[in-house]
């Protein structure tokens, strides 16, 4: 047979070099619903869960064992176990239904009660659903702050621009661990530069990133990772119990916490145990729950390609989001790693949360060229920034960023910069050129600008260590270096660990450093006229893109 | 605590500084050191009960945990966490932290997480 010129042409699309494979529940690639999930089930006898999801007490694991003593509301589980799993799922998307009725009742499911449940919707569905259920009323986005030099200079810059554009968290990690102190610090000068009150945080291992934290270069972590089989999580060096201990100990130092988890860490490290992504995902955020930190960051996040690969794993991904909004969680929604070769399908992808709204649409929109994003590669990057915000004035959502003017990205750049150069200069680190700054300040990414010499950069970071230099230092070299503002508006996040309302569910802050959580601005959508509503100077913002043709 | 700003004048740091003390200025002339820039267990204590009140029961606990923690050094927090991480301690030296969290650091609900710890990992073979 001769082949067909259309099916060599369909062969070629981007979309045919993603990889997909069938359902294969023994090794875990089943995205919604397995044959071997447990069937929902609870026993409670003289106030103790003596029975979950069909195992005995005694054949608990820690996971198990967690979830039944810290998670799982037994005063609200007569109820809800009893209850239809058709039924809760309608409330769910029902606008009629309030967000706590849906709140109390999912408090006393069990993992597998929930997964059945979620596995009645469809993805409209759970839209409405994640509408109604996410914890903030008003959304937002974060945004992935790296390059693959560890520029100082970049860092700054790219925050600095990526504030101004309405990212209300920022995130950086290391090509090079030692690195840590010095992208963090860059990081925390140049969001404030851009637009005050961006939380910040870097990812690394989990001591050093409580110990950066702690000296006060960070406002909050993220990296708190968990997972839904035990194997992994002790392939993961922790447990249920070592994580509760690690976000309180966090709090006590007045910093907020989130968690990481996300389907397809348990298939990708061997050990699913056979369930579905999403039952295990359901065991991550039950953790999360008990643990009491405020919030996660989940939808698949970084091994996005597993569910991505199997039937209704775009929407399993949705699912998790949906279910961690549920148990009254903050969702930071991922839209993170990039997963596929295929515009059409990575747009769809985000729609997802990006439509209904979530406490965070991405948690990771890579704000520089996806090649020096070392989270390796967002869904969406720097290059998608005028997309993103013609997509916001099309639907009228309110995706969390704006348009911004090339002059104004330049001058909170250059300001940045010059402030991350005068900062090393006071702390003795290595020496930030005039040109790095001026290369950093009109640069893309890190293609445009000159190399650091990284052993200098290392030695420098090991030493601010040693010298037990802390975020009041990064004050002081600002204000001395003429930096005010920026001094002033980094000294205000410090202060946010005395107040502690930030370690409120799902908070933010605005330019003004006041917080706006789940506490003081919860969601109340229930249907057309409620909840939140673009409008007023938010919609007039996101009107104004750069290329519009003037009709005057 | 509706639209409750960090400029309340009534909150004191962990080292009893007044919020409202710690300014640019403060910072300049070297009066604010860095542990003034932590939160108090008073303060933790009241965000647990806006968390209770708020119908988050978990979050409460943890903040309640957070602030019997206020009272241990950086360091210890971390030698525990990490004694609590897998095979990482044997069934004595959980004991003993559980014991000295209860005892000397009056850290009660911190001691009951590490018992409960203990119990589960013992089950699991993850103890030392």
């Amino acid at each position: 047979m001769p082949g067909s010129k259309r099916f060599e042409i369909l062969r070629n699309r981007p979309v045919n070099k993603d990889g997909f494979i069938r359902e294969w529940p023994e090794l875990g690639f089943c995205a919604m619903r397995s044959p071997y999930d447990p069937a929902p089930s609870l026993t409670i006898e003289n106030g103790k869960i003596v029975e979950m999801d069909g195992k005995r007490r005694e054949d608990f694991d820690f996971i198990d064992a967690f979830v039944a003593d810290y998670a799982i509301r037994q005063e609200q589980a007569g109820e809800s176990m009893s209850a239809p799993e058709l039924g809760i799922a309608r409330m769910m998307a029902d606008i009629n239904v309030p967000r706590a009725d849906v709140v109390r009742m999912v408090s006393g499911c069990t993992p597998a009660k929930l997964a059945r449940v979620l596995d009645y919707l469809n993805v409209v569905e759970m839209m409405m659903a994640m509408q109604k259920m996410r914890v903030r009323r008003t959304p937002s986005t974060q945004a992935h702050i790296t390059n693959r030099k560890d520029d100082p200079a970049q860092i700054a810059a790219d925050a600095a621009e990526g504030a101004l554009r309405g990212f209300r968290e920022e995130e950086t990690t290391v090509g090079v661990a030692r690195y840590a102190p010095l992208n963090a610090v860059a990081l925390l000068i140049g969001s404030q530069t851009g637009r005050p009150g961006v939380l910040t945080q870097c990812a690394v291992e989990e001591a050093t990133e409580l110990a950066l934290g702690i000296r006060g270069f960070t406002t909050y972590a993220e990296t708190i990772s968990v997972y839904g089989t035990e194997r992994v999580f002790v392939d993961g060096d922790d447990t249920p119990y070592s994580k509760a201990f690690l976000t309180s100990a966090y709090a006590s130092r007045g910093l907020k916490t989130r968690f990481t988890s996300g389907s397809g860490s348990e298939v990708l490290m061997g050990c699913a145990e056979q369930k579905s992504m999403l039952y295990l995902e359901i065991r991550c955020l039950m953790v999360t729950k008990g643990a009491g930190t405020q919030g996660v960051q989940n939808g698949s996040v970084s091994c996005v390609g597993i569910p991505a690969a199997v039937p209704s794993g775009i929407r399993e991904i949705l699912a998790e989001n949906l279910a961690a909004a549920c148990l009254d969680l903050e969702c930071a929604s991922s839209n993170d790693q990039s997963f596929t070769h295929s515009d059409m399908r990575r747009t769809a992808r985000t729609m997802l949360q990006f439509l209904p709204g979530t406490d965070f649409i991405f948690s990771g929109y890579a704000a520089e060229p996806n090649y020096d994003n070392m989270f390796a590669g967002s869904n969406f990057d720097a290059e998608d920034f005028d997309d993103y915000n013609v997509l916001q004035r099309d639907m009228m959502v309110d995706g969390g960023l704006r348009p911004v003017k090339e002059e104004e990205a330049v001058r909170v750049r250059q300001k940045a910069a010059g402030a991350v150069q005068a900062v090393f200069r006071r702390l003795g680190l290595a020496e930030i050129t005039d040109e790095q700054v001026e290369a950093a300040t009109y640069a893309h990414g890190s293609d445009d600008t000159p190399e650091r010499d990284a052993l200098a950069d290392v030695l420098g970071a090991d030493q601010m260590m040693a010298r037990g230099v802390t975020g009041l230092d990064v004050v002081k070299a600002l204000a001395e270096s003429g930096f005010q503002d920026i001094a002033d508006s980094v000294l205000q996040m410090l202060k946010q660990r005395i107040t502690g309302d930030y370690l409120q569910t799902s908070a933010i802050l605005d330019e003004n450093f006041n917080v706006i959580s789940g506490v003081n601005d919860p969601n109340d959508y229930q249907g057309p006229g409620t909840g939140y509503r673009v409008g007023g100077e938010r919609w007039k913002e996101i009107q104004e893109i750069p290329n519009l043709i003037e009709t005057d | 605590m509706d639209g409750h700003s960090n400029t309340d004048n009534r909150i004191l740091s962990g080292t009893g500084v007044p919020l409202e003390d710690i300014t640019l200025e403060a910072v300049l002339a070297g009066k604010i050191a860095p542990d003034d820039i932590k939160i108090s267990a008073g303060t933790l204590e009241r965000q647990s009960g806006v968390s209770a009140s708020a119908g988050r029961p978990q979050m409460a606990e943890n903040l309640l945990r957070a602030a019997e923690m206020t009272k241990i050094p950086d360091n210890t927090l971390l030698e525990i966490y990490n004694k609590l991480r897998p095979n990482r301690a044997t069934k004595a030296e959980l004991e003993k932290i559980a014991d000295d969290l209860g005892g000397l650091y009056g850290a009660p609900r911190c001691a009951a997480l590490v018992r409960d710890a203990l119990a589960i990992y013992e089950k699991r073979g993850i103890l030392l």
